[in-house]
């Protein structure tokens, strides 16, 4: 039997890989316009990220945490393979999204000379490594890095926290709400780590509830601190950059060491590489539960290829990924997927579980 | 039909692992050991006469203490035993049991193992049983300074190569019933001594039985080593690291017993084995407990610093050169590219020349012989550090990195190996990738030990539970 | 396993083949000092950079080329320009590790954003990087000849960074006078460098005032006791010397523990108060006779009081009224307590200005007033 990873474990994954998002942030992808509004809608996420996360944490609570596919084989085992093919899609389409994200930046601001195919291509061969290894070595390294990754944040405001002047951070306005709602919403859809922990659920010691909502009020709270320090620090300029928190890491001091962001941001490629691991091992899970032909091991190697596949197709036209990115195609699949379907799953289980408990009485 | 019945005898002697009876014939016994043991000098076989009873003596010459065996053994025997033939051998077992360790053996193999062990076995016409008086004394190294691993203010005993001197300086030091040591012979040709020890009041029972499993499925050839039986006791052996250390001192290794692990003696081998290890106890050492825990943490901070110099400084050093140098202050900077613009290699082939030189001259350094070891260091400070440089071969900053490299891989002589191969990674990878490649190798090299769990117990414990109390000892 | 990692080693060796990839430290062009200078059809970029490229050991200062060297090219833009000096020099520049940016009056006195454009996009420049305005041109601050081995980089940072503890100059990072350059109301500054001889007909670097930019364009140069209360309001001193003259004499006071508040009217968006606490030590006075008591030292923080608020209210009125510049951040503090009386002003926001009424309060303490005063007459 597996080793199941503990809450702490659990709470390291989720938040590494979550974190990924606000470090490489883009002005040009936010709908918010200035810092202000950004701290406001990072609040307003965190509420719309708890409330999508309902349907995924009733469901684990219903199964105690058995297998997401096994549950939902009582309906059909024709259903249950077409949800999980489904799902593993889904989970390499998010992964494909991720690493394009981390290659626009990579690209941008890290390694502006070497050839970055090359880059992407070692990262997912690290990434296809850690699948092989499985979860438990993984969700170790998770926490080694999640601490690496919070001292490198302290780091951060403690460099930068000297030049902040609140007031270059505007206040909000009453016409800026609706952009704020639909910045939150937009967030909140990006939590791709709450569906997928419906497919490890069988590898979480105890209840994943309280990590779950522990992992969304952190990362919330670090993010608004983020934010805050950004525009505090950088003002109109930060506006102007792509990466406003690398520009940031840029600017933070400590002594003599002036130029930390590579140090400082060689974390962020770690996140990128735990995240498509993380990703890309609840893919090969799905399609090795779906279709129970070869070992989750080659279902990741062949995963690993597809997401390759597709950073290359979406890295070729970068403005029209951006564009892309800021259409409701994106936050209206993650409803469907992470909050519609286990919420209708949810009920057509618990009908069909009812039905069977009266039929075997009777 | 006595030829028949030789050759049958020498058949299933020859088989080995057959139990073959001892011969109602004193000289067929003697034939079959003749056969068995070739044309060994040191096999000497003697007719002792008691009265009218005739015994055949066998010992291996060297192996056994004569004078004693003569003295206590052999001069009794002038005096007749009053007994039948049949009862020769019962009865010189009987007579003589002062001060002298003796064990009555039925089967041919006992006798061969008791021969070789340094006895000296009697044999006698008309007995199928022989009796061998144990009394061995050989040459062996006398209790020593250890020489790999040093303590400042701890011990100076170390293991020698004769495995019951071990257990005694283990026994001085865990006075204790609760300590169990089980003997047992593994190779089938060396047939070397192991002891299993444990603590019975804190060694986990699966684990011991585990580990007694695996060493009784374990059947090397022979058994000159520690590093024989690793790979019948670890999982898996493509890891860098392993979950079964090594100690030189007897005082770590009852320390190591004391916190429930498992350990093993092995004979002709001054190195004993413990399992489970992990990979904080790299970071730890016997001193850390002799002095005040604000120094002993910050000792512990240092091994750590100096495995993360001695693994990735190099590597990192020809990342930030070439790929990133804004992190070097521009003082340094301009130091290190004047420096490096009077050399003929770019940056990183430079730095696998240089290490890979290293790695010659310390593994020169281990072989070579003491009395030409002077010239070794000359050869390596003067001609390679000082003559090289001045030519412009290499640079100065990168002799002084693998000179920082070679100083920090020293504080932990341990993990030497995995050290050297990760540092040649590391070099590769920062060369090619920069602080991406750095990163990515850091991340699968601890993927790679987060996945070590040697006897199901993680290699990275306790340090990846962050719980304060568990983690009171490994920082 | 052995034979996957030769041929990952194999792999990873190939990849290292082209020679983009990677750049030794000894083919960069280590830039110190960037200087930009209006041209006819353009710019004139001015580079001090470190010659890496020397004979002898790291360090020597016998060289013949000396420790640095200055490129100057021309291009239609900064990238252009650069370019050009990436031929001359047939080295790659780095720009991480320059200490100033300096821009020449020309260019600083039309648009300097538009100078600055390339310095924003470009992720290997510094963000923070000091930026001055040379009173004449760049070019001619960064080919001054300062002593021999003195790298004028290292001088002009070091002269910027001084300003904060003694009141002389101003350091500005890059990212903040861009940020206030982009603001709608806010007023950017930057400090003002030049090059004279001295008395002994050697060449010193000189700060010569502070520069104030509205909406992308040069308005003023702050200098003497404009630029004095400019430092005070704008918390950009911690420590100054005050000269006051209290009985027909001169003292000396060291002014430190500087902290200004600038708060806005909670009923009247157009009234801001600021308050400015400080410490001083009497340092020096030129009387032989020994003769302060408590009373004079009462009068003597009276009379520095006075002096600091004089400062404050005299550069406020330049500023407001004569440049029409909101170089305190009145705007950004009505922006965000008065949003929609901001969206009103903002659009005619100098006229605003020269309504605005501060009313300065000065509030100090004299920490060491001297042996004569503790131990009695």
């Amino acid at each position: 039997m597996k080793n199941k990873i503990s809450s702490l474990q659990l709470f390291c994954i989720l938040f590494v890989s979550r974190l990924l998002g606000t470090f490489t942030y883009m002005s040009q992808l936010q709908t918010t316009l200035h810092a202000g509004s950004r701290i406001v809608a990072t609040g307003v996420c965190l509420i719309f990220s708890i409330l999508s996360a309902i349907p995924v944490l009733l469901f684990l609570q219903k199964q105690n945490n058995a297998s997401f596919l096994n549950s939902v084989s009582i309906l059909s085992d024709k259903t249950s393979r077409l949800i999980g093919i489904f799902y593993a899609v889904v989970f390499l389409f998010a992964a494909i999204i991720t690493i394009t994200r981390f290659g626009l930046f990579a690209g941008t601001v890290l390694i502006q000379n070497t050839g970055l195919y090359i880059s992407v291509f070692f990262l997912l061969l690290v990434s296809i490594y850690c699948v092989y290894q499985g979860l438990q070595p993984f969700a170790r390294t998770a926490v080694i890095f999640a601490v690496i990754l919070l001292f490198s944040l302290i780091s951060v405001i403690a460099g930068t926290i000297g030049e902040c002047d609140l007031s270059n951070i505007p206040s909000v306005q009453k016409n800026e709400i609706p952009d704020i709602v639909r910045q939150a919403f937009f967030s909140a859809c990006r939590n791709i780590e709450i569906p997928a922990l419906l497919f490890i659920s069988e590898e979480i010691k105890g209840k994943a509830h309280s990590t779950v909502l522990k992992f969304i009020t952190v990362f919330s709270i670090i993010s608004a601190l983020l934010f805050t320090v950004a525009g505090g620090v950088l003002g109109e300029f930060g506006e102007q950059q792509i990466f406003p928190l690398f520009t940031l890491t840029s600017v933070a001091k400590f002594g003599l060491f002036e130029r930390m962001e590579d140090l400082l941001t060689g974390i962020w490629i770690v996140c990128a590489m735990l995240k498509t691991a993380f990703l890309l091992y609840v893919a090969s899970q799905c399609l090795q539960k779906s279709l129970h032909k070869e070992k989750t091991t080659r279902y990741a190697a062949i995963g690993g290829g597809l997401i390759f596949a597709g950073y290359l197709i979406f890295s070729a036209d970068i403005p029209t990924t951006i564009r892309l990115l800021r259409t409701w195609f994106l936050p209206a699949g993650y409803i469907i997927f992470a909050v519609l379907l286990p919420a209708v799953l949810y009920v057509l289980i618990g009908r069909k579980e009812k039905k069977l408990k009266k039929e075997n009485s009777t | 039909m006595e030829s028949n019945k030789n050759k049958s005898v020498a058949e299933s002697a020859e088989k080995g692992n057959q139990h073959t009876p001892i011969h109602k014939e004193a000289i067929e016994n003697k034939l079959l050991l003749r056969q068995r043991f070739g044309n060994s000098f040191d096999l000497i076989f003697r007719e002792v006469n008691s009265g009218s009873i005739c015994y055949t003596a066998a010992f291996l010459d060297g192996m056994c203490d004569r004078l004693f065996l003569s003295q206590s053994v052999i001069r009794p025997l002038s005096q007749p035993l009053d007994c039948a033939k049949e009862d020769a051998i019962d009865t010189l077992y009987d007579i003589l049991y002062e001060g002298i360790e003796r064990d009555m053996v039925s089967t041919m193999e006992e006798v061969e193992q008791h021969l070789i062990a340094g006895s000296l076995v009697f044999f006698a016409d008309e007995c199928t049983k022989s009796v061998c008086f144990n009394a061995p004394i050989f040459a062996r190294r006398a209790v020593s300074e250890p020489q790999s691993e040093q303590q400042e203010k701890g011990s100076k005993e170390g293991f020698t190569d004769f495995f019951k001197d071990n257990v005694t300086l283990l026994r001085r030091r865990l006075r204790t019933p609760e300590l169990h040591i089980e003997k047992m012979n593994i190779g089938k040709t060396s047939n070397t001594f192991v002891c299993l020890c444990y603590l019975a009041n804190r060694a986990n029972n699966e684990l011991v039985e585990q580990i007694r499993s695996k060493l009784t499925k374990a059947d090397p050839d022979i058994l000159l080593g520690a590093g024989s039986l690793r790979p019948y006791l670890e999982r898996s052996s493509q890891s860098f690291f392993s979950g079964i250390g090594s100690t030189e001192r007897p005082d770590t290794f009852a320390a190591m017993l004391s916190e429930g692990r498992v350990g093993l003696i092995i004979d002709g081998v001054p190195f004993a084995l413990f399992m489970p290890q992990f990979f904080s106890d790299h970071l730890r050492a016997l001193d850390d407990y002799l002095t005040k825990p604000y120094y002993a943490f910050l000792l512990r901070l240092l091994r750590l610093c100096g495995l993360l110099i001695a693994t990735m400084l190099p590597g990192l050093f020809v990342a930030v050169c070439v790929y990133h140098p804004e992190l070097l202050p521009t003082d340094v900077m301009f130091d290190i590219a004047v420096s490096i613009s009077q050399t003929p290699f770019p940056l990183f082939i430079e730095a696998l020349i240089i290490h890979f030189i290293y790695e010659i001259v310390r593994e020169a350094g281990l072989r070579m012989p003491k009395s030409v070891g002077h010239a070794v260091s000359i050869v390596g400070t003067l001609v390679i550090g000082d003559a090289a440089v001045t030519a412009g071969l290499i640079a100065a900053p990168m002799l002084i990195i693998v000179a920082l490299t070679a100083i920090s891989s020293a504080i932990i002589p341990g993990i030497h190996e995995p050290m050297a191969i990760l540092r040649f990674l590391f070099i590769l990878t920062g060369g090619i990738m920069g602080l991406f490649g750095i990163m990515l190798t850091a991340v699968a090299v601890c993927i790679s030990i987060c996945n070590i769990d040697p006897f199901r117990i993680p290699y990275v414990n306790p340090l990846e539970t962050l719980k304060k109390a568990r983690n009171k000892n490994s920082l | 396993m052995k034979f996957l990692s030769v041929l990952l080693c194999i792999v990873l060796l190939f990849t290292g083949c082209s020679q983009d990839t990677s750049t030794e430290l000894s083919n960069r062009l280590i830039i110190e000092a960037i200087g930009i200078d209006s041209d006819e059809n353009g710019y004139k970029v001015s580079v001090l950079a470190l010659n890496t490229l020397q004979t002898g050991s790291a360090g020597s200062t016998d060289s013949p080329d000396g420790i640095a060297k200055v490129f100057t090219a021309k291009g239609n833009s900064i990238a252009d320009a650069f370019a050009q000096i990436d031929l001359i020099s047939a080295q790659i520049p780095l720009y991480s590790q320059a200490r100033v940016l300096l821009i020449g009056k020309e260019v600083a006195e039309n648009q300097p954003l538009s100078a600055l454009n390339f310095f924003i996009r470009e992720y290997t420049t510094r963000d923070d990087i000091p930026v001055a305005v040379a009173e004449t041109t760049a070019n001619k601050i960064i080919t001054a000849d300062l002593g021999k081995n003195l790298l004028v980089s290292k001088v002009i940072d070091n002269l910027l960074s001084s300003g904060i503890r003694n009141g002389q100059t101003v350091r500005v990072p890059l990212y903040s006078f861009i940020s206030r350059l982009l603001n709608k109301t806010d007023a950017a500054y930057l400090p003002v460098l030049k090059v004279e001889k001295n008395a002994q007909k050697k060449n010193e670097l000189r700060s010569a005032g502070v520069a104030l930019f509205a909406n992308d364009n040069y308005t003023a140069t702050l200098k003497a006791a404009t630029m004095d209360g400019f430092l005070y309001a704008n918390n950009l001193v911690d420590s100054a010397l005050l000269e006051i003259e209290y009985k027909d004499k001169n003292i000396s006071l060291s002014v430190r523990k500087i902290k200004t508040k600038t708060k806005i009217n909670k009923k009247d968006p157009s009234v801001f108060s600021v308050d400015i606490s400080f410490s001083c030590d009497i340092i020096e006075h030129n009387s032989m006779k020994q003769d302060l008591d408590e009373q004079d030292i009462r009068q003597i923080k009276i009379l520095a009081q006075e002096k600091i608020k004089k400062y404050i209210e005299d550069f406020l009125y330049f500023t407001l009224h004569d440049c029409g510049c909101d170089s305190l951040g009145f705007g950004k503090r009505i922006r965000n307590k008065y949003p929609t009386y901001y969206e009103q002003i903002s659009e005619k926001y100098a006229s605003f200005l020269k309504n605005i009424q501060t009313t300065v309060r000065a509030e100090g303490s004299v920490h060491r007033p001297g042996r004569e005063v503790l131990l009695g007459k």
